[in-house]
Formats: C-alpha cells, structure tokens, sequence
C-alpha cells in the first residue's frame, strides 16, 4: 500500500518507474508528459539549427564594404593601382580566380586602398555566356554585380538559361520585375559586346586575364596564376608609383 | 511491456536502413570534403547546383553531409547498445533512437525544402537520405510509443 503511493507520488512528479521485462532487461516506461517535453525539446533544438542554417545562407554583402563597390568596381576611386579583370562565366580558371585568387587579393590590396578591382567581360563561352554576363550587367544596375559575380561562379556548370538567371536574382534578393525586364529586353547586350572589343583591342586573347597598372604603364598577366604571382607585379607597381610620387 | 529488443523483424529492417544510411551519407560527406560533385547522372547540373549551394555548409564550416553521416553512426550506435547493452541506460534507447530519427527527418525536410522552393534543383543523394530518415524514424515509433504508460 505504501509503496503504491510512493509510486503514484513519483508518477505525479513525472518519474518514470522501472520494471523488468521477462528477458531480465531494464525497461523504461514514460509518462506522455515527459515523451511530449523531450519531443518537444528535439523539435526546438531543430528550429534553431534550420534558423541558424537560414541565417547563414542568406543572401550577403560581399567581403569588401559596400562603399568600396561601385558597379562593376571594387575598391577605392583613388586607390593607386588598378586591376581590370578579364573573364568569361563559363570558364573554369577565371572561376577558381574569382572564388579563391581574387579573395586573398581583395583582402590584401583592394580592402587597404591599394587596389581597386574591375571586371570587364569577355565573351569566349559563347552564348550562354553571353546571357550570363548580361544577366550580371542586370545585377549591376541594382549594385549587386559582384555578389552575383560570385554566385555564377559557385554554380559553374549549371545551366544558364533565363530561368535559371531569374531565380538567382531570387536568391540573392534582387529586384526581379527590374532585373526580369532588364534580361528579357537583352539591353546590356551592347556593353558586354562593347567590353569584349576593348579586351581585342588591349590583346587578351584567353581568361581570365589582366591588366595591372597606374598611369604610367601596364601589365598583362594571363591565366589562372598563383597569387604569389599577382603580388609580385602588385608590389613592384606600387613600388614603382609610391617612387614617382616621391620624386 | 514492448522494447526496442523485442520488435522483432523492425529491428533489422531499421538496421539495413541505417546502414543504407550510412552509405549515403558517408559517399556525400566524401564528396563534400573532397570538393567534387558527386555522380548523379541525368541530374549532374542539379547536383552541381545543390553541392555548391551556400547551404552546404553550416556556419560555412561544417559540411551538411558530414552531419548527416554522423547522425546515421549515432543511430547506428543507439541500435547496437539498444540491442546488445544491459544496464540503465539500455532502457531509453528506444526514446533517444526514436527522437534522433526524428530530428533527422525535420532537418532532412527543410533540406528537401531547400532543394524543391530555394534551389530548384533535386539531389537524388540527398532525397535517398531524407527518405531513409523517415521510414527509419516511422519504424522507430512503435517501440518509442510503447514506452508510453
């Protein structure tokens, strides 16, 4: 008798007591209190892990401060070098610049106000292409183009028709009736076209390639370089200008 | 008095699945971590899409797979001790298997939500996964609810 009320007492509290089942095993019986906190506890514990995850996926601000972006321009207007960054949205090496060379540079130069950074286009890809980088002039005209720039680049290999150009001006947050009707009338086309004549008319044959340079003189590098590569030139241009200031 | 040790024909059931689990998981968290896509034929460019996705990764440092793979030994770990182990412990199995599969299919649904409303791109991988969890966490509840007094 006692020792009912001691159970019932444990039970009110939401204890759970124990028997032994007939293979000699401990088993554990719950009250539907106690099975609906711990249910309840998982379920919490997964909205803040798919909270965080969303959170971290969102759509973000490039590296570089949004002042220091200009279009297709990263850096300051009076950073004394400049970096024109040829290259196509289906070329590999100009992707694994893009996502990993460019970032050490940017944190390096661009982020100190040694360097600003411009993408020009150069169609080689044909016209997939062509619809891509028009695509990232869209982006551009709402001051996204690099973090478009960026997204292109991290889905290499995916396809890149209108549908698919629309829904990652979706993810990134864009402004789709503008970035919709901007793809659709084509009307960047002619600026893409135009930075690719450009890039003809300075030698660049293959992407990505660049030009480093100030004022006084300019370098072109090709290819997907090591970065070591890139500060060697960066280093002996600043050199070279911070020599001409002082003279 | 039901227990994880008597359900009979669900337990090895739960243990071809969480092995299937296991392989699913552990050829994605490769992939992940060696940085190539992984072979999903006719869904190669959907594949592309979803492995280079921002949501791979969580706080841009753990691989989503790698956690997957995790939860899969864990189950894997909770059905040994629950089947073979004596002592205290032993008793709560069917519970903790129960509610890890469960956090493994809410978790898998907002994956699959990604994939299907964000993305728009299929993991043929990823969908294997988040199936498996759930038929797992549906053949686990039986022996969870039979803890109930």
């Amino acid at each position: 008798m006692v020792r009912e009320k001691k159970r019932k007492r444990k039970k009110a509290k939401g204890g759970e007591p124990r028997s032994r089942s007939r293979s000699g095993e401990t088993a554990v019986t719950l009250s539907r209190r106690t099975f609906w906190l711990v249910t309840g506890a998982v379920v919490l514990w997964v909205a803040l892990l798919v909270s965080y995850s969303a959170w971290q996926g969102r759509p973000k601000a490039s590296t570089v401060s949004e002042v220091l972006i200009q279009g297709k321009v990263k850096g300051l207007p009076e950073a004394p070098l400049t970096m024109l960054i040829f290259s196509d949205f289906q070329c590999g090496h100009c992707a694994n610049f893009a996502l990993t060379t460019a970032r050490e540079l940017e944190e390096e130069y661009v982020n100190t106000g040694k360097l600003r950074m411009e993408f020009k286009h150069v169609i080689v890809g044909g016209l997939a292409s062509l619809s891509a980088a028009v695509a990232t002039e869209c982006a551009a005209e709402q001051n996204r183009f690099w973090d478009y720039h960026d997204l292109l680049y991290e889905r290499l290999g995916a396809s890149l028709d209108t549908d698919h150009l629309k829904q990652y001006a979706v993810e990134l947050g864009l402004d789709q009736a503008a970035f919709g009707e901007c793809l659709d009338a084509g009307k960047q086309r002619e600026r893409v076209l135009q930075n690719t004549l450009e890039g003809r008319d300075l030698g660049i044959t293959a992407t990505p390639s660049f030009l480093i340079g100030d004022e006084t003189g300019d370098e072109i590098l090709s290819g997907d370089l090591p970065v070591s590569s890139f500060r060697e030139v960066i280093e002996a241009a600043l050199t070279k200008n911070m020599s001409e200031i002082g003279s | 008095m039901k227990t994880w040790r008597v359900s009979g024909w669900r337990r090895w059931a739960v243990l071809a699945l969480v092995l299937a689990g296991v392989t699913i998981a552990g050829y994605l968290a490769y992939v992940s971590l060696a940085g190539i896509d992984p072979a999903c034929g006719g869904l190669q460019s959907d594949c592309h899409t979803v492995h280079t996705s921002r949501y791979v990764r969580i706080g841009g440092v753990l691989p989503v797979a790698l956690l997957g793979l995790v939860f899969y030994l864990a189950l894997l770990g909770l059905w040994w001790w629950g089947g073979w182990m004596q002592g205290p412990f032993a008793g709560w199995t069917p519970l903790a298997f129960f509610e890890l599969a469960l956090a493994g299919v809410l978790f898998s649904a907002y994956l699959t939500y990604l994939e299907a409303f964000v993305l728009h791109a299929m993991c043929p991988w990823c969908i294997g996964s988040s199936v498996t969890a759930t038929v797992i966490c549906g053949l686990a509840a039986p022996a969870a609810l039979g803890m109930l007094e």
